[in-house]
């Protein structure tokens, strides 16, 4: 084959530019640590390493999400706790009044203490946390029960997403914290012969009757829905020394307590399951990190060792093109 | 007569040998020119004429004609494959360009942004009274228009680039055209003289041009016998003889430059060479990525709107869009040009879904936060970001293969011209060869010319 001067420059600066551009391509490799740096290094990679994304981004706010629930509903237990303890201090003050040996001025002065639980208990139901009202559904900037007991909120349940089409509740309403439903109509028998009937209403509404012993005659009747009108209630019957009314509070009482420790209950198998979703959305964040990094990220140890190769054969096309080079019949001819 | 022979023989050889040594001297002095070929000076054999017993003394020798070493085989596949280079080095650089604009693996793309913005709406939808989550979802929202917007910039910014160009190659396919005109006139006048001139560095020069017009444009050539050559483009005659018949630009319909011949419009038939491959990627980028990104905008605002406009804000209005609506006579087209973000009173963000369960209802806004996982009809079953990220792989997979084509276009033409060059090239070596044998030549001319003079003294001296 016949070989022009021309060609031998072009083969050399050929073969030169050819192992440039591929130490140029490894040393992109290298200085951002991914083999992916355009689209068209690996155009399914680049679609799979979008999704990954996706998954990591939405899965870090999933779990921000999950964490804002885990405060706001601690927050809720940590409340419900002190109203339990409000509560059994309650029955405590009842027992305490339905004692025959007390006299009426030291009913008086219990009394007072159950007109502080219960006004402890309306502050607790109209605690806030961040923004609004913890207990009054979805409507947060009202107080969840009025200087009355009457609640202000409505049903609405506040469900958090926390993770693709999964949703938890962040919230428990003031009717159903402070309220109980009873399922059917009780009846006990208190001291002195009295039958006391609680008859359940619309809503958490519990009327009370106390019947004489006949089991017919109604000799007095009140109704509460929640706790705060449970004490305030509680504390009427003490100022006015009424022994009757107090024994009749008693199961409601008791029933209140169990159904708010139930609620607790509720909200902490609430909090496991949330903390198990962090967990699990952890778990899933480091699996589509690791995939992430498997589809873009470089294999330094190999780029390095690809770069060091690419620049041996550098290196000896730079010495052969040196030799070529020179070499003319014009040296020679002399 | 026969001594003077002597002396005409000799003057021969130092004339042969003379014009070899320019003919060296020329080639060595273009070894570097692109586009030359190598010529040689070919000698021939005097025809004798004087008998003498016995048959005929020789007259020694003469240049019959210089000729260039010219494979016009491997120049015919050179032009094609000039053409293909032309096309696909011009489509690797356009859509390596629209490739970056869809570059997400820096980290600030529009994957990002439209993350983010669904990450605003689930974050609001876990407290939809605060206001400042709002405020950053507002601003979430403007940053993914803003980035939606910059992506449309950046493709025609790179369409106007390539209007541009087809206008600049347009005006160089002219004026080569005019120069090959020219050349054609004085190749036929020089050539037309009779004998064997050749006009070979003429010839070398349309040569070039005709290659460098190939690498601009899908042409096809002919020679006639005069030696004047007519070219076509998209199937008509852009030079013919010695006129031109000259390309010009008009704009279409939809504002992109188009080209006509002799008033035919010919953009459908330029396929190839830089032209071609201008027209190629133009089309690829405006109905490929480009469509795509708008289609995926029109979704986008259309799908929020239906969602935004049942639900109701903090200040209890309902009906409200969020993006600025794509109504008729507005279409897909419009969909990024017209995108916006419609709602910026925080407030007015519908996160509830009835006015009577404000402002704790977040129900709205989870119905819209579950929009980034829900498939989309008008994208094909897609979510937003499953569509964008087929997008993306589709940008990285046209981008790949014009790449993959032109190393391959690339390859090929460098081994056309390297074959090229082994036939037509200069080789010093050889020039110097060839100088040492004329030089040779020149003096053992020189040396017949000295020994006839002595030969004739001794005569003269008799």
């Amino acid at each position: 084959m016949r070989v022009s001067s021309s060609q031998v420059y072009r083969q050399v600066t050929d073969s030169l530019m050819k192992n440039l551009a591929e130490i140029m391509r490894l040393n992109a490799q290298v200085s951002s640590g991914r083999k992916i740096n355009k689209p068209s290094d690996d155009a399914a990679g680049t679609a799979r390493a979008l999704d990954y994304k996706v998954a990591i981004d939405a899965g870090e706010q999933y779990g921000k999400n999950a964490a804002d629930a885990s405060n706001a509903i601690g927050f809720a237990e940590n409340t419900l706790g002190s109203v339990s303890s409000a509560l059994v201090r309650a029955k405590e003050l009842a027992l305490q009044g339905a004692n025959g040996a007390q006299s009426a001025a030291a009913r008086t002065a219990i009394s007072k203490e159950a007109g502080q639980l219960r006004d402890h208990l309306l502050s607790l139901a109209n605690s806030r946390f961040g923004n609004g009202y913890v207990f009054s559904g979805f409507k947060t900037d009202v107080a969840a029960f009025d200087a009355s007991f009457a609640y202000q909120g409505d049903a609405g349940t506040i469900n958090v997403m926390v993770d693709r089409n999964v949703m938890i509740p962040r919230n428990v309403t003031g009717s159903d914290a402070f309220g109980y439903a009873p399922p059917a109509e009780a009846v006990v028998q208190l001291d002195g012969g009295h039958i006391a009937h609680y008859i359940p209403g619309a809503g958490t509404t519990v009327t009370v009757e106390i019947r004489a012993a006949d089991d017919a005659t109604v000799l007095d009747g009140f109704q509460f829905d929640n706790a705060m009108r449970l004490t305030d209630l509680l504390s009427q019957a003490l100022v006015n020394n009424d022994t009757t009314r107090i024994s009749a509070l008693m199961k409601p009482l008791d029933d209140a307590m169990a159904h708010v420790s139930d609620v607790r209950a509720d909200l902490g198998a609430r909090l496991n399951r949330l903390d198990d979703q962090g967990k699990r959305l952890e778990d899933t964040k480091f699996a589509a990190q690791t995939a992430l990094s498997g589809v873009e990220d470089a294999d330094i140890a190999s780029t390095v060792s690809g770069i060091a190769k690419a620049n041996t054969a550098l290196q000896a096309i730079q010495a052969s093109s040196a030799k070529i080079l020179s070499q003319s019949l014009l040296d020679f001819l002399r | 007569m026969a001594l003077m022979n002597l002396l005409n023989i000799g003057k021969s050889a130092i004339f042969a040998s003379q014009s070899a040594v320019n003919v060296t001297a020329h080639n060595i002095a273009n070894v570097n020119t692109p586009g030359y070929t190598r010529q040689e000076a070919i000698l021939r054999i005097a025809t004798p004429i004087v008998p003498v017993a016995g048959g005929y003394i020789g007259m020694g020798v003469n240049v019959s004609s210089i000729e260039r070493r010219y494979d016009r085989f491997i120049s015919g596949q050179l032009l094609g494959q000039e053409q293909n280079y032309g096309k696909s080095s011009v489509m690797d650089q356009v859509l390596g360009q629209v490739e970056q604009v869809f570059n997400d693996a820096g980290g600030a793309g529009l994957s990002d942004s439209l993350n983010a913005f669904f990450d605003a709406w689930r974050t609001l939808s876990s407290t939809p009274e605060d206001t400042a989550k709002r405020t950053v979802l507002i601003s979430d929202a403007n940053t993914l228009v803003g980035t939606m917007k910059q992506m449309e910039s950046g493709m025609l910014g790179t369409i106007r680039e390539m209007n541009g160009e087809i206008v600049d190659v347009a005006g160089r396919v002219n004026d080569i055209a005019t120069d090959i005109a020219r050349l054609n006139a004085q190749i036929v006048q020089i050539e037309s003289g009779g004998g064997s001139a050749k006009a070979n560095d003429l010839r070398d020069a349309r040569d070039g041009l005709v290659t460098e017009l190939s690498g601009l444009a899908e042409i096809g050539t002919l020679e006639d016998r005069n030696g004047s050559l007519t070219v076509t483009l998209g199937m008509r005659n852009l030079v013919d003889r010695e006129t031109v018949n000259r390309v010009t630009t008009f704009p279409g319909v939809s504002g992109d430059v188009r080209l006509s011949i002799d008033g035919l419009d010919v953009t459908p038939r330029i396929t190839n060479g830089r032209l071609g491959g201008l027209l190629a990627s133009r089309e690829a980028v405006e109905s490929g990525p480009l469509a795509d990104l708008r289609h995926l905008a029109a979704a986008l605002t259309n799908g929020m709107n239906l969602l935004h406009r049942a639900g109701v804000g903090l200040d209890g209005t309902t009906g409200n869009d969020f993006f600025t609506p794509l109504s008729p006579p507005l279409t897909d087209a419009d969909a990024i040009s017209n995108f916006g973000v419609a709602v910026s009173d925080p407030r007015k963000i519908a996160a509830a879904s009835a006015a009577s369960a404000l402002p704790g209802d977040n129900t709205n806004a989870l119905r819209i936060a579950g929009l980034a996982d829900a498939s989309v009809a008008s994208l094909g079953n897609a979510t937003f970001s499953g569509y964008y990220g087929a997008l993306v792989a589709d940008v990285g997979k046209l981008a790949r293969n014009a790449s993959d084509l032109n190393q391959f276009d690339g390859n090929l033409r460098s081994e056309l011209l390297n074959r090229r060059e082994s036939a037509s090239g200069v080789s010093l070596d050889e020039e110097a060869t060839n100088l040492i044998a004329f030089q040779r030549a020149y003096e053992a001319g020189a040396k017949i010319i000295q020994i006839t003079d002595e030969l004739l003294q001794t005569v003269l001296k008799l």
